[in-house]
């Protein structure tokens, strides 16, 4: 995975844009999968789809994506990036659960508008999913440039562990757990930060 | 593992239309400004950030997505990629929280209890590899009827992708590919050195980090996919058509071997430069095997101009269709890549010379033992210094034109025997011949430029024995003149190997051939170099120059070598007046013909080494100083008599006490002669020799160590007894030794230094002290000497005479004492 940070900020510019020469930019596109598949994969299983189906869906998803970016579809100026893939998978699930005559999938098909509560479901998944996949990412990244101990401790608490458990396993004094789950959590919040700004940036 | 990554490309999909209106899920900030505390406004809310909220998100996050289920212990995260022979899982180990890759192999036989046993063992070598390029393999386990191997988990791009996406980014692009590739190949190296065999390199199988590193996975699996008798490719081979070696793809199992590996290397390296595949997607089996049969590869550079030639034959070697052919080792091709990538001449190279050598040969005999004199004069020429050597390449055509004219005079003379055919033949070959003989030259030339850089890929010795043998067609000659330049040739040969015996034997042959009027330029030469073989004689000298006076060859460039040569003559004999005198003739000379700039200097450095053979110190620096002058800057630290000059200046300055000068005088040659021609080469040896010995007496004794340590792995095998070289070196290294405190090693390398010399006879009840006056008088013929100092600090000399009379016993545990012998 390319979690760089020179070629991410220009990511949806290189897709839209192509490589120099007018080709298709399919290092982009690569890095555009790498990207989004866990987390689109993630949305999809939570909204019932089967893992062959959601790998079809997906594959709707980044055609939508791509060509919705090279139409200029997504402005920047009118929305997050975010909320554009979370239009584009919605879509595309709909599109498919149509397509299969579905009508026994949560929120598939063509969504009244009365529905609202519905929608909102949908969305407050994606967000989720949007979420986890930011933490997974800086966690991954901040797992590799972290010193050994404090990526234990990180490890540690996450499966559940007390600090005083975890002084205790790892030979640490308290204060030293609590110290590396603050430096974790700056070192995570600053990731996370870079990209968001990132994910938006054309 | 990423195989099958499917990428969107269906440009016709329809155009989504956004469920409209659809509120943005919180409210869209505009571009610019407030864009900061944007952000942390999602930090807080949407991470948790401003509590403790962050952590049980964070778990969240990090739990296995529930969607893949479990395989075993283990809790799958992510499906990789899905081939034939199974799938592979990102996969997380629930009680360490550790994040592996999983591969499940096939669902088709369930793997029996013998089955179970045999897979381990023969996956416990592969499993066993630690290395930094080497993805680790941390256990095989059985889960129901899959046989599943738990692998470290990367986070990476297979290195086809990898490769494509630097191409990109632009920027030195080759060397960062061949880094990378250099890696794969230490990956390799390090599992073949462990008995294991890949057998299934390709693309995919190996991931490079977002920081660059390859990491190549699946060692061994071939050998598991062949015994659980998993389905392969449409083949029925284990491997990739494109990767695979002829061998795999023909079936001649039982000849697999590492080199199959080098091959599929070949190969990966092939589509890292390149960014194509060998085979089409759909190319069929047909074309396949028979590409594999015929072995044709079109060179990569073709398609690709960027690619420079000299990967092109290191890509041809690895991938050569008979292993015998190809890099015998990773080792090997790896090494060529790295001299690649120095910029330095690399092994691999279209057809080798010998391997060319004997196919010109074999069609054209007489040709040949001309080619044979074009070497020999090529090479008679080239011998005067490697600059020359060089020149000498885009000469090669010319005397090929010159040596047709000879070679047609030859073509009447043995006409008489049998003229018809001669001509016919003649007429047919001629332009044949004029291109063989031309390209042979050059290569010849190269070779022996290559040879005094002492990276020898050209055993000249090897050349000189088949010129000699029966083989060489030097009999097939009839005129006595081209009989004489190639034993004039061999001479040289000779020389450049090693074996003055035969060197003398070839020049007095060369003399003796030669008529008595005639071709007196090669008389000359000649004479020079049986002069230069023999121990240069002032008489012989003074012969050869005479000579050259009577035959009016006083103007011509051979006059410059006569002049030398009675200089040297002269110098060994002790008359530096007349050496200098000699030389400044030779320098009229090399004014008068206008000679290059590096042929002048080579003339003012041999009058420092008379100088400072006359032990005239300030002169030797002040000559030195005008050989460097002699030469335009840029051009100094690669020209040979320069690098002599500094030698020599240093040595002056250290005999006349002043240390500093003489280190920097010969850093500065030691470190030229490393850069060019290498310190495989004798003058670089000579020049690092004088280096480690300022370096040691300045007390700078770890930089002295290495520099000898360096030295004594230089001395090619077999010398070891008979270099009278080593066993100075060995003498300095031990006293270097001492200085760094390391008293039992100097004290081995001292007494290796003796050893090697002459053999003190001592006799059995002589008193201590004659026994140490014999070892020191052994050191004295040696041309070393224990200093005062030295000695005191190697203590009681008893140890050595011990070593030297054959009764060694271990040296005394004092490590400095008094000086029992009371001499010094």
């Amino acid at each position: 995975m390319h979690t760089g940070r020179t070629t991410r900020g220009t990511l949806l510019h290189r897709v839209r844009e192509g490589a120099p020469g007018g080709e298709a930019d399919a290092a982009a596109w690569r890095e555009l999968d790498d990207t989004y598949r866990e987390m689109l994969l993630r949305f999809c299983r939570s909204r019932g789809l089967q893992h062959a189906d959601a790998e079809d869906v997906i594959q709707q998803v980044f055609a939508r994506l791509i060509d919705g970016l090279r139409k200029f579809e997504y402005d920047r100026t009118k929305g997050r990036f975010r909320d554009y893939l979370f239009r584009c998978a919605r879509n595309a699930i709909s599109d498919w659960a149509g397509a299969r005559g579905c009508q026994n999938l949560p929120g598939a098909g063509v969504v009244p508008v009365s529905e609202v509560a519905s929608e909102s479901e949908w969305e407050e998944s994606f967000r989720q999913e949007w979420v986890d996949h930011h933490f997974r990412r800086a966690m991954q990244e901040v797992e590799k440039t972290a010193d050994a101990q404090s990526v234990e401790v990180l490890r540690a608490t996450l499966a559940g562990r007390s600090p005083k458990e975890i002084a205790l396993t790892l030979g640490m004094q308290e204060m030293a757990v609590y110290k590396a789950q603050q430096r974790m959590r700056d070192r995570l919040k600053a990731r996370i930060a870079e990209q968001v700004e990132e994910e938006d940036s054309e | 593992m990423s195989d099958g990554q499917p990428h969107p490309t269906d440009a016709t999909a329809p155009v989504p239309t956004p469920a409209s209106p659809t509120p943005p899920l919180s409210p869209a900030r505009s571009a610019g400004d407030g864009r900061g505390q944007a952000i942390d406004d999602h930090l807080s809310k949407d991470f948790g950030f401003d509590s403790d909220e962050w952590q049980s998100r964070a778990r969240r996050a990090s739990r296995p997505g529930e969607v893949l289920g479990s395989l075993g212990q283990y809790e799958l995260t992510l499906e990789l990629g899905r081939g034939a022979q199974g799938v592979v899982y990102k996969a997380v180990q629930p009680g360490t929280g550790r994040v592996v890759a999983l591969k499940r192999l096939g669902a088709g036989i369930a793997p029996s209890d013998r089955d179970i046993e045999h897979l381990r063992r023969e996956v416990r070598a592969a499993t066993r590899l630690s290395h930094p390029n080497i993805v680790t393999v941390y256990a095989t386990e059985t889960v129901g009827s899959h046989a599943v191997l738990v692998m470290e988990y990367i986070a990476g791009l297979p290195i086809d992708r990898w490769a494509d996406e630097q191409r990109t980014k632009g920027g030195d692009l080759i060397p960062a590919l061949l880094r990378c590739f250099l890696g794969v190949c230490d990956g390799v190296e390090h599992a073949h050195r462990r008995g294991v065999i890949h057998r299934d390199i390709k693309p995919s199988n190996v991931l490079v980090t977002s920081d660059g590193a390859p990491k190549v996975l699946d060692f061994g699996i071939a050998l598991l996919v062949d015994h659980l008798r998993l389905p392969t490719t449409m083949t029925g081979f284990v491997g990739t058509p494109a990767y695979a070696a002829p061998e795999q793809v023909l079936g001649t199992r039982e000849r697999e071997d590492t080199r199959c590996d080098v091959y599929a290397l070949g190969a990966v390296l092939r589509r890292m430069l390149t960014g194509e595949e060998l085979f089409e997607p759909g190319a069929s089996l047909a074309q396949i095997v028979d590409v594999a049969r015929s072995g044709t590869r079109t060179p990569a550079s073709r398609t690709h101009p960027d690619i420079p030639k000299d990967l092109d034959w290191i890509i041809l070697k690895a991938m050569a269709p008979e292993p015998d052919d190809r890099y015998q080792s990773v080792n090997a091709l790896a090494e060529d890549v790295r001299l690649f990538l120095s910029g330095r001449a690399v092994s691999a190279h279209p057809p080798t010379l010998r391997y060319q050598a004997g196919r010109f040969i074999a069609r054209h005999r007489l040709a040949c033992a001309l080619a044979g004199v074009a070497i020999a004069a090529v090479i008679t020429l080239s011998a005067v210094s490697t600059v020359q050597a060089i020149r000498l390449g885009t000469r090669g055509k010319e005397l090929a034109t010159a040596l047709d004219a000879e070679r047609i005079a030859t073509a009447e003379a043995t006409a008489a025997r049998d003229q018809a055919e001669e001509q016919r033949r003649i007429a047919n070959e001629e332009r044949d011949r004029q291109q063989a003989i031309a390209t042979y030259l050059l290569n010849i030339a190269d070779g022996v430029a290559e040879n005094s850089t002492g990276r020898s890929t050209i055993p000249v010795g090897d050349l000189a024995d088949w010129f000699e043998g029966a083989e060489g067609a030097l009999d097939a000659v009839d005129d006595p003149v081209v009989q004489a330049r190639l034993h004039l040739g061999l001479c040289v040969m000779r020389r450049v190997s090693g074996d003055s015996e035969s060197a003398r034997t070839h020049a007095q042959r060369a003399l003796d051939l030669l008529p008595e009027r005639g071709h007196e330029r090669l008389r000359l030469l000649a004479l020079i170099r049986l002069c230069s073989v023999t121990s240069s004689q002032v008489p012989d000298g003074e012969r050869a120059v005479a000579y050259m006076q009577a035959a009016g060859l006083g103007d011509e460039y051979v006059a410059i070598e006569a002049w030398r040569q009675l200089a040297t003559c002269y110098s060994r004999a002790g008359r530096a007046d007349d050496a200098l005198a000699a030389l400044s003739k030779a320098a009229e000379v090399a004014g008068r013909t206008g000679t290059a700039a590096d042929e002048r200097a080579a003339v003012l450095a041999d009058e420092a080494a008379v100088l400072l053979r006359a032990r005239r110190f300030d002169d030797v620096l002040a000559k030195g100083h005008l050989a460097m002058g002699a030469v335009p800057a840029d051009l100094v630290p690669t020209s040979e008599a320069c690098r002599r000059a500094s030698v020599l200046m240093g040595e002056a300055a250290y005999r006349q006490g002043d240390l500093v000068l003489a280190e920097a005088h010969l850093g500065r040659a030691s470190r030229w002669a490393q850069a060019f021609p290498g310190d495989g080469h004798i003058g670089t040896r000579n020049a690092m020799r004088w280096h480690a010995r300022s370096l040691q007496e300045l007390g700078r004794f770890d930089e002295a160590a290495a520099l000898y340590e360096r030295l004594l792995q230089l001395v090619p095998p077999g010398h070891e007894t008979t270099d009278l070289g080593v066993w100075a070196v060995r003498y300095r290294y031990g006293a270097t030794l001492l200085g760094q405190g390391r008293t039992q090693e100097a004290r081995r390398q001292l007494c290796l230094a003796v050893s090697k010399g002459t053999k003190p006879s001592v006799e059995p009840g002589e008193t201590l002290a004659e026994q140490v006056d014999a070892a020191h008088a052994a050191l004295l013929e040696t041309n070393l000497q224990f200093t005062p100092a030295l000695r005191r600090s190697l203590g009681d000399l008893s140890w050595l005479v011990d070593f030297t009379t054959g009764t060694p016993r271990s040296a005394p545990d004092g490590d400095v004492g008094s000086d029992a012998s009371g001499g010094g």
